[in-house]
């Protein structure tokens, strides 16, 4: 009796380590998604949904770079390229959208209301050339597991997770690192004391938007590698990202990060408790409890704001 | 020739025009104040010397006239210390002065770090510390000290009295005297007209828009005008 009531235990406790594991790798593909948030709101004070029609936008893009070839390039090969589209993608839209808004000093809602129309135009566009179905991405492992002991493990969620806490890391580092790190934490704080410091604040904007951008890309790859590509790609998931950023802490790089790895576990252990089909009220939920008793979030950051 | 010549500057704040066609100059080596009650138009001059306003009117720096984007201008060695002092809350003791540097290509940033910790020993006690949780007295040490990493030929400063207990006030005009004495150049933009008529080479006195007097700062203190009108004296 209890041999096999350990082994119970055992096999729970393997259900658990399984969920979790499954939870840390979706976090990971959110936490892309709330940095690229955080990054921009951190410097603008705007959330910036243009965000989730360029993922849509880049998976594509992504989805037909791999397509164009009769053998599929490394994923990497593609993850950059589609990273650079991402850029050349936000460049543009800060030139058709955001430049004119920072020439007149128009008040930051407007910037808002600029991201929040060009993501719907994106998707619509999307929308028009393609269908709801998922356009799938080519295979890239040949099995799609792998075991740990007992432990099967996704391969595909194992790289997403790794090429996440790459980029993830080396975007921390250059902000909290490097001097242009800095600089962009200055122009965050202050753009108008940081030009007295001698800094190019519009071209700190720019960067802000281009690595935004880049982000936006990967995530659009990575998405529609685990997901298909699909125009509400992008919409669908940048919800997640939101949310994280907002539980993070609104402009707070690794409260977002943080809170997008414990959306993702709750988000696993919810669907496996309560079904996938309360999932998406649960994220609200938590969201909302975060806004009411902790509003400046995880890091605390946002209502430290100077007097 | 002055270090800088300001001449018939004009600034406008949409229909506003804030500034009248203001003309000054800022001898090297020397301590130039511009003195002048809220809203004559100081900040406003001192912005526009920085690239942070748009101007019309001539600025010439050392012989060139300025660039007019503030980047370009901070490299020349026109440096800031705004009003109000604006440490970066939020970055670190050290962040803030590392940011001053900002615009110094090459050098050595550490030693310059030491050296300012070295004159502002508060500030080295407090390095790793958030500047948001210094006094209003050390912020403003921190505000200068920021300032003077970049190595500035001229160094503008925006009421660094403002807001400070008199004790403060006068450790903030010996520095400033200090600074002079290092042979940095000083434009002191200031509301207190006693204390900077007392430390400074030459003065101009700002009024709605217009540079209405100037004089070395002996002369300005003995002038009947100025004295009624900024120094709490009564006309005899």
């Amino acid at each position: 009796m209890t041999s096999s009531g350990l082994s119970s235990h055992q096999h729970k406790i393997n259900m658990w380590l399984q969920l979790l594991i499954n939870g840390i790798c979706l976090g990971a593909v959110y936490a892309l998604i709330a940095v690229g948030f955080a990054i921009v709101f951190s410097v603008l004070k705007f959330s910036n949904f243009a965000h989730g029609g360029m993922i849509s936008a880049c998976a594509f893009m992504g989805y037909f770079f791999q397509a164009r070839f009769k053998t599929a390039p490394p994923i990497w090969v593609t993850i950059i390229v589609t990273a650079l589209c991402g850029v050349v993608f936000a460049l543009f839209l800060d030139m058709i959208a955001y430049k004119s808004i920072r020439k007149h000093k128009s008040p930051n809602i407007y910037y808002f209301l600029a991201s929040l129309t060009i993501s719907i135009i994106i998707t619509s566009i999307l929308n028009v050339f393609f269908s709801k179905n998922p356009l799938a991405f080519p295979m890239i492992f040949k099995t799609t597991t792998f075991s740990v002991g007992s432990l099967k493990v996704s391969k595909m969620d194992t790289m997403i997770l790794v090429i996440s806490v790459v980029i993830l890391v080396a975007l921390m580092f250059l902000i909290n690192k490097t001097k242009i790190g800095l600089a962009m934490r200055a122009v965050a704080i202050n753009p108008d004391t940081s030009k007295l410091m001698g800094i190019n604040s519009s071209l700190i904007l720019v960067m802000i938007f281009s690595i935004a951008g880049s982000l936006a890309g990967v995530s659009g790859v990575l998405l529609g590698c685990k997901y298909g590509v699909y125009p509400d790609l992008g919409q669908t998931m940048m919800v997640k990202g939101f949310i994280a950023s907002v539980i993070g802490g609104l402009g707070s790089l690794g409260g977002a990060i943080a809170a997008a790895f414990l959306l993702g576990i709750i988000e696993m252990f919810w669907t496996f408790l309560f079904g996938s089909l309360s999932t998406p009220v649960m994220t609200f939920v938590v969201m909302l409890l975060f806004l009411f008793v902790r509003p400046q979030g995880i890091s605390g950051k946002f209502a430290k704001e100077k007097v | 020739m002055a270090l800088l010549e300001v001449k018939d500057l004009y600034v406008s704040y949409g229909y506003i025009e804030a500034l009248h066609g203001a003309s000054m100059n800022v001898e090297e080596g020397k301590i130039t104040a511009l003195i002048g009650s809220n809203g004559a138009g100081k900040t406003t001059l001192i912005n526009a010397i920085s690239g942070l306003l748009k101007s019309k009117g001539s600025i010439v720096f050392n012989g060139e006239p300025l660039p007019t984007s503030s980047n370009q201008i901070v490299k020349k060695g026109v440096i800031q210390v705004p009003e109000g002092r604006r440490i970066f809350a939020g970055l670190t003791v050290e962040e803030n002065l590392r940011l001053g540097a900002f615009s110094v290509k090459g050098g050595d940033v550490k030693a310059d770090i030491q050296r300012q910790y070295e004159i502002f020993p508060r500030l080295g006690e407090r390095k790793f510390q958030d500047a948001g949780t210094l006094s209003g007295g050390e912020q403003q040490m921190l505000a200068i000290s920021r300032a003077l990493m970049s190595r500035p030929k001229l160094l503008m400063l925006d009421e660094p009295s403002l807001g400070l207990a008199p004790i403060v006030v006068n450790d903030v005009f010996q520095i400033i005297r200090n600074i002079k004495e290092q042979g940095t150049t000083v434009l002191l933009v200031e509301q207190n007209a006693n204390k900077s008529l007392a430390i400074c080479d030459y003065c101009y006195v700002l009024e709605n828009g217009n540079i209405v007097k100037e004089g070395t700062g002996k002369d300005l203190l003995s002038d009947p005008d100025i004295s009624s009108a900024y120094l709490g004296k009564r006309k005899e």
